[in-house]
């Protein structure tokens, strides 16, 4: 199950019910590709039949590093395990092959650790196959377990259940080792860093937008009647929340919640202008999935009061999950299936392309470098912003990956911390009982990328009022100033919106900021 | 080259001396009167909100307002200056300057208008600016 439809089949289920998960879909597309991996060459590689009995730790067969394990998961109910050794420091990966090479086996692999029964890590899916993959950096030497399953076990097995485990060492990206920065979600979807430094986290399946302090302390900032999936910031500091529920609402900072329109848009972002962008379909929540089965979406763009100001069809594809941002350079990002595109004047335009597909969320910094989580292969790859590969992974050390934001400064200027929402080990989301439960025993969390290897601290996101001062847009009136031209529309867009910035612009500004004493008429600021 | 800078030094010691004693000739050159010019507005509306001109003609010292529920911003050039006023604007005096000669004439152009809902005014027929010294 990929993470698209993993983060599907819970949106579903937050929205209808659990027969949303009833179902487990089997069909997907074939990959016949398989994406490069950098690995360290090996010396000695052997193969391993399984030798029965192995069905728990303690009967484990030897596998050395290198070596490729086969076996076959018969009868059904049969687990089987290896046993390996490690060093402190090494990434090793152990991937399986399965179902990519015609076995009816749908894998479902654990790592445990030297006792045989703490564990580690576990991986169902990779790589758009329904074969397991594990890398893990390991902090101490010893042997180390690993088990493998059938999906449905104990329902499924027999002699056409058969599989290869490839053990191998593998090199670290720029951006490992990975560290956890704040724990104790339930779950944890879409992030947004606000001029404080205050890292804002959705959190659908506890309903609620988490507060994560600069020292990674989380803590509940809104609770509510709803599934908070994406996030992004106003130019006033207000939260705009895209909800599962097919709502966008309006967070202040002092926590009260508002609608901001009614649409169901898993992705949301801010333009330079300060207008709000939604990636969504027409109609509510119930329309959806046939919208998104017919590839019905849409671009929606907001005022920031909510008011829809315009909508771009970009058909011809049928996205489930989707993610949206705009470049240092105003231009609006969007990654589905394989393809980063990037929109010029309403046409999709090809950025980046990854052939293996799960390209996922994705983030700028200043020289539009593009730091990219793939939900098929749970990494980061770094493209340059001609869509340049220049680090693939950038780094190995996420499991399932949600989300990724450069983290901001206390005056607000983006640095170069880069953080990602990660659903744990495995990214289980398999049942709200059993699933959510799981994922939090075995970490939701937001994980920090090694900044050493971060090329360029972020770029700037949006637009934020604390930017613009009065004496600021005087000189811009006097032909002095500095103001972009994404300030310069907002601040028209926000006062008289006759397409350029001018002095009723500014009194706009002036009133709005108290300068001036009355009420703005016409267009309201809030 | 000493007696290079001899010359120099006794050609800057005659310049001040006779550009002291010229200043200190009261009857040379035309006579001034320093004072304050008033920038007045003419408008057909009653509702204006901001207002951009620009003033200029010679020196221009401490622009002020003369209505202290307005705004003020500046941008000051040589012999010149741009400025915005915002708040309830109506017909009269918007701006006053101090100028070392009342006598000079002095020229405004407005720039832009923008009513109270913040609308631009376009055209700007009916609108006029005067700067005139200030009457005692």
């Amino acid at each position: 199950m990929s993470k698209r439809a993993l983060c599907l089949a819970l949106l579903a289920l937050l929205a209808g019910g659990a027969e949303g998960l009833a179902q487990r879909p089997k069909e997907k597309d074939p990959r016949p590709t398989v994406r490069p991996r950098v690995t360290v060459p090996m010396t000695a590689a052997a193969t391993v039949p399984e030798s029965e009995p192995n069905d728990d730790y303690t009967t484990a067969d030897a596998v050395s590093l290198g070596d490729q394990a086969t076996g076959t998961i018969d009868p059904a109910g049969d687990w089987d395990w290896f046993v390996f050794s490690a060093t402190a420091g090494q990434m090793i990966e152990i991937d399986v092959d399965a179902e990519e090479v015609g076995s009816d086996l749908d894998s479902y692999m654990y790592l445990y650790d030297t006792d045989g029964t703490t564990e580690l890590a576990y991986n169902d899916d990779w790589g758009g196959w329904y074969d397991s993959h594990i890398e893990y950096t390991f902090t101490a030497a010893g042997n180390y377990y690993i088990a493998l399953r059938e999906y449905s076990d104990p329902d499924a097995g027999g002699p056409t259940y058969t599989y290869a485990i490839n053990f191998t060492e593998v090199l670290p990206g720029v951006g490992d080792p990975v560290t956890e920065f704040a724990s104790g979600f339930v779950c944890v979807f879409g992030l947004v860093a606000a001029d404080d430094g205050t890292i804002y986290a959705a959190d659908p399946c506890a309903s609620e937008v988490r507060e994560v302090a600069t020292d990674g302390t989380v803590s509940t900032f809104v609770f509510g009647d709803w599934w908070p999936i994406d996030l992004t910031l106003d130019a006033f500091g207000n939260l705009i929340v895209a909800s599962d529920d097919g709502w966008i609402y309006k967070v202040s900072p002092e926590a009260d919640v508002t609608a901001f329109a009614e649409r169901y848009a898993p992705a949301i972002t801010t333009a330079s202008d300060g207008s709000i962008w939604a990636f969504g379909y027409p109609g509510g929540v119930a329309a959806q999935a046939a919208a998104a089965a017919q590839g019905d979406f849409y671009f929606y763009q907001y005022d920031p009061l909510g008011n829809l100001v315009d909508s771009l069809a970009v058909s011809g594809s049928s996205p489930d999950w989707l993610s949206i941002g705009f470049s240092p350079a105003g231009e609006l990002h969007y990654s589905v299936g394989d393809t980063i595109y990037k929109l010029v004047d309403g046409i999709p335009q090809s950025v980046a392309v990854d052939e293996n597909g799960g390209m996922g969320p994705f983030a700028f910094d200043t020289e539009g470098n593009l730091y990219v989580v793939n939900w098929d292969y749970y990494d980061v790859a770094l493209y340059g912003p001609d869509g340049t590969l220049l680090e693939d992974p950038f780094a190995r050390g996420v499991y399932s990956p949600m989300d990724i934001v450069f983290g901001r400064d206390a005056d607000g200027t983006p640095n170069g911390r880069v953080f990602i929402a990660d659903n744990g080990q495995g990214g289980e989301l398999v049942s709200p009982m059993e699933g959510l439960q799981r994922v939090a025993q075995v970490g939701s969390a937001i994980l920090e990328l090694n900044a050493d290897g971060v090329y360029e601290d972020g770029a700037v996101v949006g637009m934020s009022m604390d930017m613009l001062t009065d004496d600021g847009l005087a000189a811009e009136l006097f032909g002095v100033g500095e103001l972009t031209d994404g300030e310069k529309d907002f601040l028209d867009f926000m006062g008289n919106q006759n397409g350029e910035y001018d002095v009723g612009d500014f009194r706009a500004f002036l009133v709005y900021t108290g300068t001036l004493p009355g009420v703005a008429q016409g267009v309201s600021w809030r | 080259m000493r007696k290079q800078r001899w010359i120099t030094a006794t050609a800057v010691a005659l310049a001040l001396a006779v550009g002291v004693a010229c200043g200190d000739d009261e009857s040379v050159g035309p006579e001034v009167t320093p004072g304050t010019m008033i920038v007045s507005l003419t408008t057909p509306n009653a509702d204006d909100g901001a207002i951009m001109f620009t003033v200029s003609g010679g020196e221009i010292d401490a622009p002020a307002l003369l209505d202290i529920e307005h705004v003020l911003y500046l941008m000051e050039g040589a012999n010149t200056i741009t400025a915005i006023i915002a708040g309830d604007i109506v017909a009269g005096g918007l701006l006053e300057f101090d100028v070392p000669d009342v006598e000079v004439a002095y020229t405004a152009t407005i720039t832009q208008v923008a009513d109270r809902t913040n609308d631009l005014r376009d055209p700007l027929t009916g609108y006029s600016l005067t700067v005139d010294p200030e009457v005692e």
